[in-house]
């Protein structure tokens, strides 16, 4: 046998590296997540399935042999990769390490998420990428743009046109279209053709888990605090590492857990601590930083308005009618209509949704995070402020980036914002 | 807003320890108020379609044997729907064909009999305005079994499109000058109505074959594939839509929990895009709205979507329903 060039050594040495360091990250969030008082005892599954899939780097699947779709954003339909045979995974990454590497390729004002993705791409070896059969990039803000040309070296990748402007039909339809091309690949990959029932059946199954997700969503919004808003962010980013049902069978004993915590009044703090919500860029697992931070400075994370949160399980499925196309329409309605993501031009239903979710949840202030980068965002963050200043409601923009090298500023500026509405 | 919500002091959760399978938010922040309200909704979701469906079937069965049964007895007064007089069973008058005759109208009847002509359509219109079309009109009847024949083989149907929608609406102007001027040259919407299709094919009263047969087959086929297709383009129910205003029956939307998910835009039989686009009315009627409670009935957000009479909401929308009515149709399935 041959032995192995420089170049190859050292590609092995860069990868031990990589994976040992997101290694790190991982387990790091996962005590942190641990040590907050108050987890709840039926959280163990979700930090397992976490566990396994950035720790152990297994994907749950290997032992099924199923096909496994990478997907971004949060505009792919999921139904549709169930209905075609395969299972879907959630590729939007909160690697650091990734970053790194993503650096040689990606310019240095985009934002981090989309370098830990392409970083993790190019150092192979996390399972959750490696083993997926293909990717689908919807396409969304330029940065996501430009990684889904990236990402064809790697897999093969389809792009996923989203409308630009939800109230135009004509681009709802176009993406209607695009759905059953969607459909028609992946079942190329799965060897399946996928039929009406298979769909119905699918959006069935989704009901369930969403009824579930609902109810979680009502039980973390308590007015006496249930469970921790960092506990829940990690519960909603492990969706898609397990199989739905198991997953929505243990949400389901995690909320029977609060339910009887809700009876017995045993609270996780008697104390009223300030509500806050958290909304811009995604946090995804492992990067908790922001509510983490807010939970160490004396806030209570009640809501969260981010699209790796709430925002992505919480509508519904809305079928009005039963036939194929009419179940496409209703899904392509439900992963691109209520989605309040600033990618699409108008975007008023984002300010409406965060002045609901304030008054519901009972919040008192709001946590705009931006990452660094991230122009959509930071384009919204104006017209919020104005909006939740005549309700009285305080907000600060918070940039964070993909290291600890902002931690220390991020707290001061945390806790001096907690500071500030406790005493109002 | 929340600090009134605070001082409010009433707990939502603790509220559910009521019914543990309840899960509700607050509708208006009191603690007595949510109960009822609750309570009354969850039977609204289930028997408001119901309802509807068993309205129309009696109301279809009233138009076509009513005489048969009941002796004609309200002769005067004259629905605005569309169940063709051609029918002399019928039981009672429809406003269509005196204002596709305008001018016997005038020229024939009295004083007084135009007087309560007019007077008991415009109380109709003002009180109930266009749920004489979800809840009444024959026509309408039809075209929605048509549609739920659809429903049931699941066939594909034509999906909303805005330019369609544009169409029609020129359409629609064109043929509400048809059916209300034609009579004066010497021709009448009566010749091409394709409501003889309704009552009077159903009593019997088979006239020679007209242009009106053929429409009534077109518009029986177009609404199998596109839900209430002639309502779309109905005369005389724009003539009723017009008074949207003044009508006891509204649409009301509270646009702050609207996330505006589309459900409601997908499932309405009128394709009406406002009410899933308005971000401040309260007030989301339109003259096309024939209240059939689709609309309601889809919306997964609580209380975003209520039809009121005089105000006062009757039907709301909450996830609660949605979920169960969800489960429900699961359960059917098997
Ligand atoms: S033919 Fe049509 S317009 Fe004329 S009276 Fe009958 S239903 Fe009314
Ligand atoms: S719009 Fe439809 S339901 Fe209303 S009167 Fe016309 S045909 Fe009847
Ligand atoms: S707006 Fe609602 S009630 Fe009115 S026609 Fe449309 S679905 Fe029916
Ligand atoms: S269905 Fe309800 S939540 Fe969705 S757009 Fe319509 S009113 Fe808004």
């Amino acid at each position: 046998m041959k032995s192995p060039s420089i170049d190859q050594c050292l590609e092995e040495r860069q990868k031990e590296r990589f994976l040992n360091k997101s290694r790190q990250l991982a387990v790091k969030y996962l005590n942190k997540l641990e040590e907050l008082p108050g987890t709840p005892n039926n959280f163990t599954y979700f930090r397992k399935i976490l566990k396994k899939a950035f720790i152990e780097n297994d994907t749950f699947i290997r032992s099924t042999n199923e096909k496994i779709i990478g997907t971004y954003c949060v505009m792919v339909p999921q139904e549709i990769i169930y209905a075609a045979g395969a299972r879907p995974v959630q590729l939007c990454s909160g690697n650091y390490a990734g970053v790194h590497f993503g650096d040689d390729i990606v310019p240095r004002d985009s934002c981090p998420l989309v370098k830990a993705v392409v970083g993790n791409n190019m150092v192979s070896g996390s399972s959750i990428y490696d083993d997926c059969s293909m990717y689908i990039v919807p396409i969304t803000c330029d940065c996501k743009k430009k990684m889904a040309g990236i990402l064809k070296d790697y897999k093969e990748t389809l792009e996923l046109h989203v409308p630009i402007n939800k109230l135009d039909d004509t681009g709802m339809d176009y993406y209607v279209k695009e759905l059953y091309i969607m459909m028609e690949k992946i079942g190329r990959i799965t060897g399946k053709k996928v039929t009406r029932i298979d769909l119905e059946h699918q959006i069935d199954e989704m009901a369930v888990v969403q009824d579930e997700i609902y109810r979680f969503i009502q039980l973390k919004g308590n007015r006496n605090l249930l469970i921790r808003g960092s506990h829940a962010m990690a519960v909603m980013n492990s969706f898609s590492y397990d199989d739905k049902t198991c997953w929505a069978a243990n949400l389901k004993l995690l909320n029977n857990e609060l339910e009887v915590k809700l009876k017995q009044k045993n609270y996780i703090t008697k104390k009223k601590l300030p509500r806050i919500l958290i909304t811009g860029s995604p946090i995804a697992f492992p990067n908790l930083k922001i509510p983490l931070l807010i939970e160490e400075m004396g806030g209570v994370v009640v809501a969260d308005e981010t699209c790796m949160g709430d925002r992505g399980l919480y509508d519904p499925v809305a079928v009005c009618d039963t036939s194929m196309d009419g179940l496409m329409r209703a899904l392509a309605n439900r992963y691109v209509l209520p989605c309040s993501c600033p990618i699409f031009t108008e975007n008023r239903q984002r300010i409406e949704r965060i002045k609901q979710m304030v008054h519901d949840y009972q919040v008192d202030g709001v946590i705009y995070h931006v990452l660094r980068g991230c122009l959509v965002y930071d384009f919204e963050y104006q017209e919020m402020e104005k909006v939740l200043g005549e309700l009285g409601i305080s907000m600060i923009r918070v940039e964070s980036d993909y290291n600890e090298e902002d931690v220390e500023q991020i707290k001061i500026r945390m806790e001096a914002f907690v500071e500030m509405i406790k005493f109002r | 807003m929340v600090d009134q919500y605070k001082k409010s002091g009433y707990n939502k959760y603790d509220l559910r320890l009521v019914d543990t399978n309840l899960i509700f938010m607050n509708l208006n922040g009191e603690y007595k108020g949510i109960k009822k309200i609750l309570k009354k909704e969850s039977r609204m979701y289930k028997w408001f379609q119901r309802f509807r469906w068993i309205f129309m079937t009696a109301s279809f069965l009233f138009f076509v044997f009513g005489l048969q049964i009941f002796g004609r007895w309200i002769h005067n007064i004259d629905l605005p729907v569309f169940a063709c007089p051609a029918n002399s069973d019928q039981i009672v008058h429809c406003a269509c064909f005196y204002l596709s005759h305008l001018d016997k109208l005038f020229l024939r009847s009295s004083v007084i009999e135009l007087a309560v002509y007019f007077s008991t359509l415009f109380l109709f219109i003002v009180i109930f305005g266009r749920t004489f079309c979800g809840f009444i009109c024959p026509m309408g009847y039809m075209q929605d079994i048509a549609y739920k024949i659809k429903e049931i083989l699941h066939i594909d149907g034509i999906s909303r499109k805005e330019k369609l929608m544009e169409v029609l609406k020129v359409a629609k102007y064109l043929i509400v000058l048809v059916f209300l001027g034609m009579t004066f040259f010497g021709f009448n919407f009566c010749r091409i109505c394709p409501a003889v299709i309704t009552s009077p094919m159903f009593a019997g009263f088979n006239h020679a074959i007209t242009v009106g047969y053929l429409l009534a087959i077109l518009m029986f086929v177009l609404s199998f594939f596109m839900r209430r297709f002639w309502c779309n383009i109905c005369p005389l129910g724009y003539l009723v839509g017009i008074f949207h205003k003044i009508s006891f029956f509204k649409i009301k939307k509270d646009c702050q929990a609207c996330t505006s998910c589309g459900a409601c835009y997908e499932a309405c039989p009128m394709r009406i895009k406002s009410i899933y686009t308005e971000k401040s009315k309260k007030d989301v009627t339109t003259s096309e709205c024939i209240f059939c409670g689709e609309c309601v009935k889809s919306c997964p957000e609580n209380n975003a979507l209520a039809i009121s009479f005089c105000n006062k909401k009757f039907y709301i929308s909450s996830r609660e329903d949605f979920m169960r009515l969800k489960r429900e149709r699961k359960k059917k399935r098997g």
